[in-house]
């Protein structure tokens, strides 16, 4: 169970993250969905303990997320980070092999053989012919699924996702969100998932939380939550909403842009490349 | 391993003052098991083998590896390919505390183990304000970090190089301090050294296998289970300390800790595991082989061991530089 208790996160003066407060308790696929800049990623570096709430708090299972140490909390939860791993010389296989650290002992020893949880955790994420390649020589979709099988193998019971579709393409997404989601169900895990598209958010997620200018703007089921009015509200984009047939989960298909925005291109938000000379 | 005893046998057998080959492993025989084999020596062959040569090849080994694992720490931790004692300025830091004690006279005051700890101060002092200049809003770019150590390095060797001048001492030892030598070292600095490698050595060892999470990036290595905290300090005080132990027998000898790191990242990959104890040994066979061309190179004169040093390691420094540039595939 993770809770925020009215967490807020001030970086230089200015509020990224103001005064949310929710719980997760119940295994699921929980999504965070909102425009850039809408303090998405800070809200999980919080829930992950790698920033410092400047007021509230963060409660694991009841206790707060900075009394756990590194070790302990590595065994509850795992995080793929925006971006996922860097292209360094490490094979895919080792690199799926450390996400077993937080089990070892001084010398890197383990109770039990992780062998079998390694091969299984290569082969779900069709690794296993890429095993023994080095990740500078892999392409981001592979890189990112060598991330995916170094915290299976981390065993958590919560998992923070940050944007885990960059870098693939839609038959990749597909494949890797059903994969969580089909492991999130057999573990009984909490899932949380910051996710762009809103598509794939409400094609996946139980629970949807919206965020903008860093407080909680709605939460609720995906056919609760995705509607034109949100779309437009938060966005500022013009859509339709339409439902698939089974279990009636929302889809959006976009209109042009131009109609609803007072400002397309907003000056503080987009720089202009400048050609650089050689 | 076999490298380095065959190193160490090659080393000692070749000299200016003459002897032959037989004399030379006779004296070493007769040393080591008493029985005097085969050779025609005198006391004075017996004073330049053992005092002597045995000695300071001992002596560049040690310095070696404790040089090459320091910077193959930085580097890790710092995620740093540029890093090593000398391109930080912590060498350069040491080399401040070491010939400040010596030329005021204060060895007495710890015993012998005065100047390095001295060192060590001076040169965690050295980094601490390296990371100071180099730090722009909580990130270390890898150039700007290796550039503040540059400027320090630079400010820290004029104030030896004013030290020596002030003092008695002749040029040579400006030389001595700003480009290392093992001349005329003495048993007494093995000893010294010994204790700070079995510290030292085993203690960046232990945390190699956090080091290879850690080139993931330090977030990635906390969400894994690291305390990332704990890991960087520990092992920048153990590259400090190894750095300080051997500056203060041999003055600042660059390059060292960049180019074995990277020669045995390109023979047996990115593990940390294996790279820190071949990165002790290989350092010992660097140190020996570039103290043997000091020697011997235009004898009986003798170069400067960190010019021949800088001579491999500086277009090398350039060369990953260069790769970096180009996309820094592969490097960390």
């Amino acid at each position: 169970m993770i809770e925020a208790k009215q967490v807020s996160l001030a970086i230089d003066h200015s509020t990224v993250v103001n005064q949310m407060t929710f719980t997760f308790s119940k295994p699921g696929m929980y999504g965070i969905i909102g425009p850039n800049g809408a303090g998405k990623t800070s809200l999980l570096r919080l829930m992950s303990g790698a920033a410092q709430p400047s007021s509230g708090k963060i409660l694991l299972h009841g206790k707060p997320i900075g009394g756990y140490p590194r070790k302990t909390l590595a065994r509850t939860m795992a995080v793929l980070q925006q971006g996922g791993l860097p292209p360094v010389g490490f094979s895919v296989r080792d690199t799926v092999a450390m996400g077993r650290f937080a089990y070892q002992g001084w010398f890197g020893d383990e109770r039990e053989d992780p062998t079998p949880l390694i091969e299984s955790a290569l082969s779900r994420m069709g690794l296993t012919e890429l095993q023994h390649r080095p990740l500078d020589r892999l392409s981001g979709g592979e890189r990112q699924r060598a991330a995916l099988a170094q915290i299976m193998v981390q065993n958590p019971l919560i998992m923070l996702l940050d944007e885990p579709t960059t870098y693939l393409d839609i038959g990749y997404q597909l494949q890797l969100l059903e994969t969580v989601h089909a492991w999130q169900r057999e573990r009984g895990m909490i899932v949380v998932a910051v996710l762009h598209d809103l598509n794939l958010a409400s094609l996946y997620c139980d629970q949807l939380l919206v965020m903008k200018d860093g407080s909680l703007y709605a939460s609720g089921k995906p056919r609760d939550v995705i509607t034109k009015g949100l779309v437009r509200d938060v966005y500022h984009a013009d859509a339709e909403v339409i439902y698939t047939e089974e279990g009636g989960t929302p889809q959006i298909v976009l209109h042009r842009a131009g109609r609803l925005l007072k400002e397309p291109f907003p000056s503080d938000r987009i720089q202009f490349m400048q050609p650089i000379g050689r | 391993m076999l490298l380095l005893v065959v190193s160490i046998g090659l080393a000692v057998s070749i000299g200016s003052a003459g002897l032959s080959l037989s004399d030379v492993w006779g004296i070493l025989i007769y040393k080591i098991t008493g029985i005097h084999l085969f050779g025609d020596w005198s006391d004075s062959d017996v004073a330049i083998v053992v005092q002597i040569r045995l000695s300071r090849v001992i002596l560049a080994v040690l310095v070696g590896a404790c040089l090459a694992t320091a910077g193959t720490g930085f580097q890790g931790v710092l995620r740093n390919p540029l890093a090593d004692p000398y391109t930080l300025g912590v060498a350069s830091g040491s080399s401040v505390g070491a010939a400040f004690i010596i030329f005021f006279g204060l060895q007495s005051l710890l015993g012998l183990w005065t100047i390095p700890l001295v060192a060590f101060v001076t040169g965690a002092l050295t980094l601490f304000a390296v990371f100071a200049l180099a730090r722009s809003k909580g990130a270390m770019a890898i150039e700007t970090l290796i550039l503040a150590g540059v400027i320090i390095q630079s400010f820290l060797g004029a104030f030896v190089s004013f030290m020596v001048s002030m003092s008695e001492g002749v040029v040579n030892q400006i030389l001595y301090w700003l480009m290392g030598s093992l001349a005329l070292r003495s048993w007494d600095h093995v000893y010294m050294l010994i204790p700070f490698l079995i510290v030292g050595v085993p203690l960046i060892a232990f945390y190699a296998h956090r080091l290879n999470l850690f080139a993931f990036g330090e977030r990635h290595a906390a969400h894994l289970g690291v305390n990332v905290e704990r890991t960087k300090l520990i092992v920048l005080i153990g590259s400090t300390l190894l750095t300080a132990a051997a500056v203060s027998v041999s003055g600042v000898i660059g390059f060292v800790g960049l180019v074995v790191p990277h020669l045995l990242r390109l023979l047996v990959g990115p593990d940390y595991r294996r790279i820190i104890p071949l990165s002790a040994i290989g350092g010992g066979i660097f140190v020996l082989w570039a103290d043997t061309v000091a020697r011997i190179a235009l004898s009986p004169r003798e170069i400067q061991l960190g010019i021949v040093t800088a001579l491999v390691g500086a277009p090398f420094f350039a060369l990953l530089l260069y790769r970096h540039k180009l996309g820094g595939k592969g490097d960390v």
